[in-house]
């Protein structure tokens, strides 16, 4: 015999690969408390469900029989990789998600599902970005893992990645939102912060049957949950304004959460997606992480920085690059340095820390 | 009669004798070269008789049999042209038989009699010499290069009736004079100096410790920052060849046959810069004749690869053998040969595809892809990189930079320099078999590059901090001995190392 629940993921399973349902129809069959499982049992049955779904939607799910053979299939995946399914209406379903738009009706999920239900940010950003944007990214991500604070993203290139990976290097905690089955580590060169996730007891999530690969559509569809997930969100630098995460961005704003920005320099090209949003007035600025945790409703514990001493050229230097970045050239003049030493003591202050080396043979101070 | 004359062959670079058989009887005219000639030795024939009729010699129909021993080896060139001739004269009696023994002899015959150059003279009298051969006569086009041979009495001839009338004792020829090595820095004939290469400071000083040490340097930066005029540069400051650098590098372009008969010598460290669309047997050497390759011909120098992600993936990936050995093994089906190959590879590259990354000009904006630039750095394997020591980014120059007068240093003051480095460094692995710091070994390594507390913690400090692979360690510690060498110390400072460890630490390296 099989387990109630057993019998409720086959239904899922169907559901989504056999006939192919959209995310509205599961999310419509859900919220009505429809008993997919003995639609599971008698498809037919799919036309008493009048009100619900709709009828080309029924039509499809009763010309369907259930595959045995693949859902079972499914499932073998799903005890092997260890993934849970959390759906709408369990107890462990994230009280956030339901008051969206479409809520998923499942989550499949491989971690600490005990996440979603934790205070989070959704830190969201394009797949190219500027030194800037990098540092931008750490920053923030720095001190939402030093407040506890879970950072969501989208396993994304880019920001996404380095928010993840900042997360993750601070001891902090972070959900992944996929856009293909949970099982699937994409893009693959991410594979390694999926796995860190998962075993430094993060989360990655999915609304799509393990196996499904990363489709185009997914995408967008998949940033609701990000941002559905989170408090606020947060946009340290992004593009352009049709990106995938100002998309993000967007929900965010329709879903009623809280919208900051990063604002970037206007020769920043990678960072005006992000100032374009700001001059429409949408999103509010933020330019500090002690301001970000503030807005978050809680006290902003500084991380001191060790004072290390320095000497005459490395103080010339550092008060120089706070003003901004100067190439190699002219902090040789500045220190009065030749190029030997001066090559030394950049690379030793680049390495304790506190400068940065951008391109072009220019430096930054951290 | 049966006449043997002694003659030479290459090997790879290393020579053979070859005993020249020939036998003249009556009967049906004919003239057969045998023992495993290939085509240009077959031809003899045809150069052999118009230059015996031409020289005012007999050939009169008869049927000649030309054994070339030993037999089972195959035999190449036209170098055989001219001890062939001697030797049918010889069995034909028309010269007189004493002195021929006493010599080896090689060189092509043209239609009328004229001794031509051929190939691979100089290691073919090496090998020689070390046989226990003394005395020779080649082409008068070969002087030069005999010129630098010890031990050996080398007699030009122009023509082949010059050469008969020296061997029948009826005209004296001078041997060729003994020629002292002079390295070619005295003479500078470089069209390009450091002093014209405006700004760039950190490129060139990171050029100056690659050559210093002998350390493979990849020189990153935007299309038209100045990389290949950096690049071009290096022969400028390398220190002198000794002689007997200079010798092993001649006897490969001598084998390859583009030595400059009038120079006879490579005297200035080559500066090799094969094409992006080189082949893989035109760098590291092969082909049917299994000649050497632009990583031999680069031996003892500079193999400079200007965009190297553009080449060939497979043809790059041979390079990490020489990169590591020093020699290059050509194993083809009939035979093997080494190739010495030790030179220090020089790469330029665009940091991307279109090559404006980074360029720092509001004109050119860099439209790659974070994927596309990781495919272009990703084209060159972690394995290669690896056996790079210097990372170093070439900026644009700024235009006021550009036409400012201000002169830098010149090549001869950094050349002076780097040649005081090699100096320390050639006195300290005098015993242990290796010339340069970037050939160190880890218990070189060990051995000659301690570190005092501070250095240490920065080390450890870098490598924590994951900018370092344990690999990337050692390679560090060979550029701070090597910077350290510079300044002529004996001890590796806190800002050697940390010079050394922001060549190993660029974006680039992070990337791979």
């Amino acid at each position: 015999m099989r387990s109630d629940r057993e019998l409720l993921l086959r239904a899922m399973i169907w559901l989504q690969s056999g006939c192919q349902l959209s995310g509205q129809a599961l999310a419509a069959l859900m919220i009505s408390g429809t008993d997919i499982t003995a639609l599971y049992k008698r498809p037919e049955t799919a036309f008493e469900a009048k009100g619900v779904l709709k009828e080309q939607t029924s039509k499809k799910i009763a010309a369907s029989k259930p595959d045995e053979q693949a859902i079972d299939k499914k499932i073998k995946l799903i005890y092997q990789r260890g993934i849970q399914a959390v759906f709408y209406g369990d107890k462990e379903y994230p009280e956030s998600l339901t008051k969206i738009d479409v809520p998923p009706a499942v989550l499949y999920a491989i971690g600490d599902t005990a996440l979603m239900n934790t205070v989070g940010v959704a830190v969201v950003g394009s797949r190219s970005m500027s030194h800037d944007g990098e540092r931008a990214t750490v920053m923030f991500t720095e001190a939402l893992a030093a407040h506890s604070v879970t950072v969501i993203s989208g396993m994304a290139r880019g920001v996404d990645a380095v928010a993840h990976a900042t997360a993750l290097k601070h001891g902090g905690k972070t959900i992944a939102v996929l856009g293909n089955g949970a099982d699937i580590p994409y893009p693959s060169q991410n594979r390694s912060i999926y796995e860190s996730i998962i075993a430094k007891n993060g989360l990655v999530i999915s609304e799509y049957c393990p196996g499904t690969p990363a489709l185009p559509y997914h995408f967008p569809e998949r940033n609701r949950i990000v941002s559905g997930l989170a408090k606020a969100v947060l946009v340290p630098e992004a593009s352009s304004v049709r990106s995938g995460s100002l998309i993000t961005a967007n929900l965010a704003l329709e879903q009623g959460k809280e919208l900051y920005i990063v604002p970037h320099s206007v020769f920043n090209k990678m960072g005006q997606g992000g100032n374009e949003f700001l001059e429409r007035l949408q999103g509010a600025i933020i330019c500090s992480p002690e301001r970000l945790i503030k807005e978050l409703g809680m006290e902003y514990v500084s991380r001191s920085k060790p004072e290390i001493p320095v000497n005459g050229a490395e103080k010339a230097i550092i008060e120089r690059l706070e003003k901004g970045n100067a190439h190699f050239e002219e902090l040789m003049m500045i220190s009065g340095l030749n190029v030997q030493e001066l090559n030394a003591t950049l690379a030793a202050m680049e390495i304790m820390g506190r400068i940065y080396k951008a391109e072009n043979n220019c430096y930054g101070a951290n | 009669m049966i006449a043997s004359v002694n003659s030479y062959a290459l090997d790879g670079l290393q020579g053979y004798p070859v005993c020249i058989e020939v036998d003249t009887q009556k009967g049906i005219a004919s003239f057969d070269i045998v023992g495993l000639a290939s085509g240009a030795v077959k031809e003899a024939r045809n150069r052999v008789r118009a230059a015996v009729k031409n020289s005012f010699f007999e050939f009169s129909p008869r049927r000649t049999t030309v054994n070339l021993a030993p037999a089972d080896i195959k035999k190449q060139g036209s170098s055989f042209d001219f001890p062939i001739a001697v030797g049918f004269l010889l069995s034909t009696e028309q010269i007189s038989p004493e002195r021929v023994k006493d010599f080896v002899m090689i060189g092509e015959l043209s239609l009328d009699g004229t001794l031509r150059h051929v190939n691979g003279v100089l290691p073919i009298l090496i090998s020689a010499v070390q046989e226990g051969y003394k005395k020779f006569i080649i082409p008068a086009a070969d002087a030069e290069e005999a010129a630098y041979v010890q031990n050996a009495e080398v007699y030009c001839a122009k023509n082949l009736s010059e050469a008969c009338a020296f061997l029948g004792g009826m005209k004296e020829i001078a041997p060729v004079k003994h020629k002292i090595y002079a390295a070619a820095s005295a003479k500078e004939k470089y069209g390009v100096d450091m002093k014209y290469v405006k700004g760039q400071l950190p490129a060139k000083r990171a050029l100056e410790i690659a050559v210093a040490g002998g350390h493979n340097i990849i020189m990153c930066g935007p299309a038209g920052a100045g990389k290949t005029m950096l690049a071009k540069c290096i022969p400028t400051i390398m220190p002198d060849m000794s002689f007997e650098e200079a010798l092993e590098t001649t006897k490969i372009h001598s084998v390859a046959g583009i030595l400059d008969p009038e120079e006879g010598m490579i005297t200035s460290r080559p500066f090799r810069t094969p094409h992006h669309t080189a082949t893989l047997a035109s760098l590291i050497g092969g082909g049917q004749k299994s000649t050497c390759g632009e990583v031999s011909l680069a031996h003892n120098g500079v193999l400079f690869l200007d965009e190297m992600p553009e080449y060939d993936k497979r043809t790059l990936e041979t390079l990490r053998q020489p990169l590591e050995d020093g020699v290059v093994t050509v194993t083809r089906v009939a035979r093997s040969i080494e190739y010495p190959a030790r030179f220090m590879l020089v790469a330029g590259m665009n940091p991307c595809p279109c090559g404006n990354y980074g360029s720092g000009n509001p004109e050119r904006v860099c439209k790659c892809t974070d994927l596309e630039r990781r495919r272009y750095i990703g084209r060159i394997s972690g394995p290669l990189l690896d056996r790079i020591d210097i990372f170093v980014n070439v900026d644009m120059v700024k235009y006021s930079e550009l036409r400012s007068d201000e002169e830098g240093e010149g090549s001869d003051i950094v050349r002076a320099r780097v040649s005081k480095a090699r100096g320390i460094q050639r006195m300290r692995y005098k015993d242990e078999g290796i010339h340069t710091n970037a050939e160190m070994l880890n218990v070189h390594i060990e051995k000659y590059c301690k570190l005092a507390s501070d250095s240490e913690a920065l080390l450890k400090h870098a490598f924590e901090s994951n900018k370092l692979s344990a690999r990337g360690v050692g390679r560090i510690l060979k550029v701070a001995r090597t910077i350290a060498d510079l300044r002529g110390s004996e001890g590796i400072s806190f800002n050697d190392l940390a010079e050394a460890i922001q060549y190993k630490t660029t974006e680039l390296n992070r990337h791979a």
